[in-house]
């Protein structure tokens, strides 16, 4: 008893508060044995699991959650379905035969049938005909410490591929599709007050989150079928014309799989050794103060598997190409990929509901056939989708956020790497002839800091207005303010708390907050990013930076007497004033300028003034400070006042009104010149028409 | 010489000779796109008070042009409906030009063959709709017929449960786009023969010229089909270098900004020559291709 204590004791040490130090390796809570066969002509999944979980709250748990994620599928009154309305991400639900489910036959505990005991659960909205929760009693609650080991049996039938899952024709991507435990967060984890679970209902918007562990899987299917996998191949066996696959997959808090006859094979192997361009480890090395082996410690050769479709084949070199930059780039800017392999599934079009997906060590990505040559082979989409899936990897998969509750933690994060991944390696993701060219940050941000948002971006994902809400605020805005961070607080400070929160929460559990501490903490002036983050992160706050005006005239010369009496200026006899030099020499200026910050976002930036003669003048606005009046005496013209001269401000919403130009100004026309283009663009379309008619 | 050169060489030295005709069409190409872009060009101005009008003129940056659209986009909506007005404008002027060109061509006037091609043009526009609409419904029923249906078809042939991008699908979409071409070409050339036939009052209406028209491509539709493929060919050319030519310029000056007006419309002058020289293509096409006169039997002499 005494022992039992005792290891109790140190357990709930170790594991039960949020620990203050990052973690090697994860606190492994479950472990998963799954056996499961593919029926492709049924499409139906029979699996069997034994799963063992481990309680972490010092105190005992008297029932388990899991989530039954498939059922979201089961009919048109799940929440999943009535908050899509069938539709998510541009693809359709097919409501005709295409519904999916799970259903548990058999759960066991040390024996003992406790399926009848089980119960549906609506936690997030009380909807009684949702099936995406399943509670289950225990007779003996588990203590603390202790591991309880549960057999259950299950037939899924899987849904027509709508979102992140399901099947087209004999491609399936199998997602999210085994009674997956919940989370049972005890008092301190995620700064949570008090112990409880944490296992959200599967919702339109909302992605997931899990507790770690090992997984063995054994997959059987048809002999002809080519399985891709997100664990390592450990052996093979076959009976007649099927085969069993076993897998095994270590310190990941999921598993997926796909399985397609058409599946064509590519495999890489990235090599640090062979695949780290020094300049950017020299790079890496400056910007986060550490030496060049410190961040190649832990790097090791990963084996890249592309699972493409045939149609792909030409494009499929280019899922290597950008999953090498991005193992790469979070290797050395995030936390090296711990991982002996990565798996890329290529969805076909007609299953591109199971595109970009992912998990820690595979995930899906997309691309048209349109673009294996010619002249859309500029449009970047399968790179982008490369290297943001992979990097969710790290956002969610190792730094594991809740999606449920705070999606902008993945997505919002992932975004503001996906941007600079793609920036430093290809400028644009959409590449036209000529050198023109979009990148997807070009487009975003000032779209986002031109709207006025109905949400903050920290909240649940099923509690925003809309999908479109949900969207912009876990994805681009958050994006955009981490940009915004990082343009404010500089290069070095920004990237080493950057990496600060990956290393701390790599085989975690973070929170908002969390990520927010390790940015602050290496922030020059906390306080303006503390409000920048309490303004839009939990709030909807902007800011606007403007030349209100801007003159300049000649300077009134000296008139009147002065300090001894003496008439300057003026003819005290004839009592007239004198007339100017006519040569205007030794003539002064009086420039007066007024810039003003609208919004509730405090910024400081730098007002900058250039005179005719080419001299500057820099004065700083304050993040505290709503105006700045300048009255300045020169020898020169005023010519431009620019505020935000070094382009820091990415999120104010009018940019077109930080420059005034005066009559002084002789710079030559940019707008002559846009228009100049434009009109040959439009003359190009007029001229082509003498070719049609 | 076989018909096709013949044609082509007449077309160009037609052009060559009239190449006041080019100069109309150009003027028409100018000053369309100018009051098209007038709405525009305002909003743009706003640039040159923003921080991205330094970078736009450094050279092309897509983040400053996107940053400038998103800075003017109230004004947006209301700028780019005058555009479809001008390419209305401009379509409706190519019309009304292109058979008083192919009179004015026909009639070897030069002097003075602007305000003649005007005039005529005018003159005719009714028939030249006429044409125009056969044209347009004819090709558009031989696309369907031609293309669009085989290449359906093809599509639809392997089922639904078809893997995605399959042999018939790649069919279908080669099918559909070699088809397209190859009516595009041979009703395009139709068109040219029928305006040609109008502009000398061969035919009395639009229908007549384009039944008249189908008479003479009959027999040499690929002749007539590679004059209007050779000279989609030259447009093209022209269009891609004096293109490439004005983008790589980059002016950073308002005086290079007046330089690259300068050379990229000297492009599109060449490019309104090369239509000059495709109607009278046509228009010579139709004059080699018109029937021979069958002599009168000679009469046997008495005794």
């Amino acid at each position: 008893m005494k022992t039992r204590l005792l290891r109790h004791s140190i357990w709930i040490a170790l594991t039960a508060a949020a620990p203050l130090f990052a973690l090697d390796a994860p606190r492994k809570l479950v472990d998963y044995d799954i056996r499961v066969t593919l029926d492709p002509a049924t499409k139906t999944l029979t699996g069997a699991q034994t799963l063992k979980w481990t309680n972490p709250a010092p105190e005992p748990v008297s029932e388990l959650r899991f989530h039954l994620y498939w059922n979201a599928f089961r009919n048109n009154r799940s929440t999943f379905f009535k908050e899509s309305g069938g539709q998510l991400r541009d693809d359709q639900a097919d409501t005709e035969g295409g519904w999916g489910r799970i259903d548990l036959t058999k759960v066991q505990i040390g024996g003992a049938d406790v399926l009848a005991r089980g119960r549906f659960d609506s936690p997030d909205d009380g909807n009684p005909d949702d099936r995406t929760v399943w509670v289950l009693p225990l007779e003996t609650p588990v203590g603390p410490g202790e591991t309880v080991t549960l057999t259950m049996d299950w037939i899924s039938k899987v849904p027509k591929v709508y979102a992140r899952a399901g099947y087209v024709r004999d491609y399936f991507f199998i997602g999210q599709w085994f009674p997956k435990i919940g989370v049972y967060e005890p008092a301190g984890m995620r700064r949570r007050k008090t112990s409880g679970w944490n296992c959200h209902q599967y919702h339109a918007n909302s992605e997931f989150y899990a507790n770690f562990g090992d997984y063995h899987v054994s997959i059987t299917v048809p002999e002809k079928f080519v399985v891709a996998s997100a664990g390592t191949w450990t052996g093979e066996t076959k009976q007649g014309d099927k085969k069993t696959l076993r897998y095994e997959l270590a310190n990941v808090h999921d598993f997926a799989w796909a399985a397609d006859p058409r599946f064509v094979v590519s495999e890489s192997v990235w090599d640090p050794a062979r695949d780290l361009p020094a300049a950017e480890i020299e790079r890496a090395a400056r910007t986060l103060g550490r030496s060049k082996e410190d961040l190649l410690r832990g790097m090791r050769p990963v084996k890249i598997s592309v699972y493409g479709q045939p149609d792909h084949k030409p494009q499929l070199h280019r899922y290597h190409d950008a999953q090498k930059w991005s193992l790469t780039w979070l290797g050395l800017w995030a936390f090296p990929y711990p991982y002996e392999h990565i798996s890329i599934v290529d969805p076909p079009e007609d299953g591109i509901g199971s595109g970009g997906m992912e998990y820690q060590t595979l995930y899906t990505g997309g691309t048209s056939r349109f673009f294996n040559s010619g002249p859309l082979v500029g449009m970047k989409f399968l790179e982008v989708v490369t290297v943001h899936e992979y990097g969710h990897g790290y956002w969610y998969g190792m730094v594991a956020s809740n999606e449920f509750e705070e999606s902008w933690m993945d997505e919002g994060i992932n975004t503001f790497t996906e941007w600079e991944i793609v920036d430093r390696r290809w400028k644009y993701d959409l590449e036209f002839p000529l050198g023109l060219g979009f990148s997807t940050r070009g487009v975003m941000v000032p779209s986002v800091a031109k709207k006025q948002e109905p949400d903050p971006i920290v909240q649940s994902s099923w509690g925003y207005v809309s999908g479109g809400s949900y969207g912009n605020n876990s994805y681009f805005r958050s994006g955009a303010v981490i940009e915004q961070m990082r343009r404010l607080m500089g290069e070095e400070r920004f990237f080493r708390g950057l990496r600060a929160y990956a290393e701390r929460w790599r085989y975690d559990h973070p929170t908002s907050e969390d990520f927010f501490d390790a940015i602050l903490s290496q922030a020059e002036e906390p306080a303006i990013i503390r409000g920048l983050i309490d303004q839009t992160f939990y709030g909807r706050g902007f800011f606007d930076v403007r030349v209100s005006s801007a003159s300049t005239t000649r300077a009134e010369d000296f008139v009147g007497f002065d300090d001894t009496r003496k008439a300057v200026g003026f003819d005290e006899t004839a009592g007239k004033k004198k007339s100017r030099d006519p040569d205007d020499k030794g003539r002064r200026f009086v420039s007066a300028v007024r810039v003003i910050r609208d919004g509730e976002i405090g910024v400081p930036t730098d007002v900058l003034l250039t005179f005719e003669n080419g001299q500057t003048l820099t004065r700083p606005l304050a993040a505290g400070n709503r105006w700045l009046r300048l009255v300045v005496e020169s020898s020169s013209k005023l010519a431009r006042v620019e505020v935000d001269p070094a382009h820091k401000l990415l999120l104010d919403r009018n940019p077109m009104n930080n420059l005034k130009r005066l009559e002084a100004d002789r710079s030559p026309s940019a707008a002559r010149k846009v228009s100049t283009y434009l009109k040959h663009g439009l003359d190009i379309v007029l001229s082509s028409l003498w070719s049609a008619f | 010489m076989n018909l096709f050169t013949r044609s082509v060489a007449e077309g160009v030295r037609l052009a060559a000779r009239h190449y006041r005709l080019s100069v109309l069409l150009w003027i028409t190409l100018f000053v369309s796109s100018s009051l098209a872009l007038r709405p525009l060009s305002g909003l743009v101005r706003a640039v040159d008070g923003s921080p991205f009008g330094e970078r736009l003129l450094a050279g092309w940056d897509g983040d400053a042009f996107v940053g400038m659209l998103a800075g003017i986009q109230e004004g947006l909506g209301p700028a780019f409906a005058a555009i479809p007005a001008g390419i209305l404008l401009f379509a409706l002027l190519s019309l009304v030009l292109s058979t008083g060109i192919l009179r004015t061509l026909q009639q070897g006037l030069v002097q003075g063959s602007m305000r003649r091609a005007v005039i005529e043009g005018v003159a005719l526009f009714p028939k030249t709709f006429g044409a125009f609409f056969r044209f347009g419904v004819g090709t558009a029923a031989w696309l369907l017929l031609v293309a669009g249906l085989p290449a359906w078809i093809l599509y639809e042939l392997p089922g639904k449960d078809a893997p995605p991008n399959n042999g018939f699908t790649n069919a279908a979409i080669l099918w559909g786009v070699l088809a397209a071409l190859a009516v595009f070409l041979v009703r395009r050339a139709r068109f040219d023969v029928a305006r040609a036939l109008l502009a000398q009052n061969a035919a009395s209406t639009g229908r007549g010229a384009s039944r008249l028209a189908g008479r003479r491509v009959a027999g040499a539709r690929v002749a007539a089909a590679a004059i209007v493929l050779f000279w989609l060919i030259v447009v093209a050319i022209l269009q891609t270098v004096f293109t490439r030519l004005g983008v790589a310029m980059n002016p950073q000056t308002n005086a290079g900004t007046t330089g690259l007006v300068v050379v990229r419309q000297i492009g599109f002058l060449l490019v309104a020559f090369a239509h000059v020289a495709q109607l009278g293509s046509l228009s010579a096409f139709e004059r080699l291709r018109r029937p021979v006169p069958t002599p009168l039997p000679r009469l046997a002499s008495p005794g």
